[in-house]
């Protein structure tokens, strides 16, 4: 699915982001809701929490698409595997607050356009390759999440991302020195 | 044990898709393929591995690329227990996905009859079943060297072979023809203006709208004092379209202006004005031959919104790498809008191509090479000094010297021909005139 190279973007791409994890988000939500400030009523008035939840499900994201390839006979828990928590998280937007390709699509925007400004020349073109991969395969899973028939598995959906990016932040070694690179944000470093 | 995780028509998500986003899984996954109660196959998927495939009358490679042709049916995924010993996979996920999209152009391969439930794999089918209308298109180039596809089979406006499809929506809406690409300076206002000018001067009747605030039509013609009214004007409300139009030398060709006098608000450029767009272009379309449409760069906010008041696309491709990279977002922001307000895909026209720049010439080659054959324009725009000679002197190109335009003005007419081709409009009357008095 990925190339040992995209993986590696993968990772070192989010052990920059998470040094600043805090202005990151910030910019992921201001990109966002300038694609889509329709859905801005979406969210909480203050998104301390939510942004929290975007850097785990950023590290869940990275976790699941980064095993080993040898490692494909391994058996892995359901609630572990990115196809099945997608799609369920998939069929919960679609279901109860009506979202669908669009939205996905500027999600995927805002998300590319935070790790490009953000990252500036840090984020190598195989990382931004494999992100933009990333970006389509999640958004395809989303969208075939209105085929889901797992009709527990949505309400569990976004709690596991969150719970499994908690545990796979915890996992992710930062190499030493990444901590002085700053994310850049439009008004300048945070 | 089967759990089932999800089902659909292939109509809706065509089976290479199907695989990929069950290839980003753990599990040990089977896709069955159906049609009406029978079963056609299935697919068993564990980790990006092909680990076996089942159909009635094959199995293995074989049977992956019958069942990949199918286009009506239904498929159904199921997650089951991990056997204890694997037979030696079909192969990787990522590389049959290509090799089936690779396929595309092939004859489909005639697929077996369903067998009854429960199935006996091993019994030949007796009755082949027609092969579906048309093999399995990729209109989406793989995004190299990636080993894995990119959407592989995107719903079905954005297949080259729906071509045909722009007679009747043409014919039923107008020909409303957006001229759109992911990346900013790409040369889409260029495009917009001198292939609008070559289609008025076969003698159609044509309105070039301009969505683009920043790079607008007027200020490439030296003429942004003239506008008093403009088309987001039109849109809030304040002001007809009549107005609007500013009249040209080419007496049926006009032009709607982004901005008048004055900018609206900044917000109202925030504002969601597809069904504005939808209203506006429609009625441009019923008085006019072709309606142009230069949008802003990038596939979504305004544009979006135009796309979805058009019956058409044409996409620009600047011949120049970090473009080309870009150019992916063209196909995924068409994929993105609901069918029933996606445009079809008129072509794709390669600009600033530059034939003695090796990367350039990449761009050129990929583009041949990986997007669908017949969305590329046999036309290509080189890149010319006689562009920045046209813009400084606030002119389109033809008319920088109408007894002798520079070459690349032809070039302008030859996309328009192909063009109006590709929207089965109908030749416009020659009158041949002999050179010996």
């Amino acid at each position: 699915m990925f190339s040992d190279t995209e993986k590696e973007g993968l990772k070192r791409s989010l052990q920059l982001v998470v040094p600043s994890a805090d202005a990151a988000a910030d910019m992921f939500f201001r990109n966002l809701f300038e694609l889509a400030p329709e859905r801005r009523a979406l969210f909480p008035e203050d998104l301390t929490g939510a942004k929290q939840d975007f850097i785990r499900i950023l590290a869940f994201v990275v976790k699941g698409f980064t095993w080993q390839t040898s490692d494909w006979k391994a058996d892995v828990d359901p609630e572990e595997d990115i196809f099945l928590v997608t799609l369920a998280l998939g069929r919960r937007l679609s279901e109860q607050y009506d979202l669908g390709p669009e939205f996905y699509m500027k999600v995927g925007q805002a998300l590319l356009s935070t790790l490009r400004d953000g990252l500036g020349p840090s984020l190598t073109p195989e990382a931004e390759r494999a992100w933009s991969s990333a970006r389509v395969l999640l958004t395809q899973t989303l969208q075939m999440g209105s085929a889901a028939i797992d009709r527990e598995a949505p309400l569990r959906a976004l709690d596991r991302m969150v719970h499994l990016g908690q545990l796979a932040l915890a996992e992710l070694e930062v190499p030493s020195g990444v901590d002085s690179l700053p994310i850049h944000t439009r008004e300048g470093t945070p | 044990m089967k759990v089932g995780v999800m089902q659909g028509h292939l109509r809706e998500f065509e089976l290479p898709l199907v695989m990929e986003v069950v290839g980003m899984g753990r599990q040990y996954f089977g896709v069955e393929v159906r049609r009406g109660a029978g079963l056609m196959g299935t697919i068993f998927i564990k980790g990006d591995r092909v680990v076996s495939v089942d159909a009635p009358d094959s199995e293995g490679r074989d049977a992956l690329f019958k069942l990949s042709q199918l286009k009506d049916g239904y498929f159904y995924v199921f997650r089951t227990e991990t056997p204890e010993d694997f037979p030696e996979p079909v192969g990787a996920l990522s590389g049959l996905i290509m090799e089936v999209l690779e396929r595309k152009d092939m004859p489909p391969v005639p697929v077996a009859a369903p067998t009854p439930e429960p199935r006996p794999l091993a019994e030949p089918a007796a009755t082949p079943v027609p092969p579906p209308a048309q093999p399995l298109r990729a209109s989406v180039r793989p995004e190299p060297p990636r080993a894995s596809t990119r959407p592989s089979n995107p719903p079905s406006a954005l297949r080259p072979e729906d071509a045909a499809r722009t007679e009747i929506s043409g014919t039923a809406a107008g020909r409303i023809v957006a001229v759109a690409s992911p990346k900013g300076g790409s040369g889409k206002t260029t495009v917009s203006l001198n292939l609008a000018l070559s289609l008025a001067r076969q003698g159609r009747s044509v309105v070039l709208v301009d969505g683009d605030v920043n790079g607008d039509v007027l200020s490439a013609i030296d003429a942004r004092q003239r506008a008093e009214i403009g088309v987001f004007d039109v849109l809030l409300g304040v002001a007809d379209v009549e107005e609007a139009l500013l009249e040209t030398i080419l007496p049926r060709f006009k032009i709607l202006p982004a901005v008048g006098a004055a900018l609206p608000r900044a917000d109202s450029f925030l504002a969601d004005h597809a069904a504005g767009w939808q209203r506006l272009l429609r009625s441009l379309a019923e008085e006019t031959d072709i309606v142009i449409v230069d949008t802003p760069s990038g596939m979504f906010g305004v544009t979006h919104q135009i796309l979805s008041g058009s019956t058409h696309v044409i996409g620009v491709l600047q011949a120049e790498v970090v473009a080309n990279r870009s150019f992916a977002r063209f196909q995924e922001g068409l994929r993105g809008m609901p069918e029933e307000i996606r445009p079809d895909v008129l072509g794709v026209v390669v600009n600033m191509l530059q034939m003695r720049h090796s990367a350039s010439l990449s761009v050129f080659q990929s583009a041949c090479s990986d997007l669908p054959g017949e969305w590329l324009f046999e036309t290509s725009i080189p890149r010319h000094r006689a562009f920045l000679d046209a813009t400084f002197q606030g002119v389109p190109l033809r008319h920088m010297d109408e007894q002798a335009p520079p070459a690349v003005a032809f070039l302008f007419d030859n996309l328009a021909a192909e063009v109006t081709e590709r929207l089965k409009l109908g030749a416009v009357e020659r009158r041949p005139r002999r050179l010996l008095i």
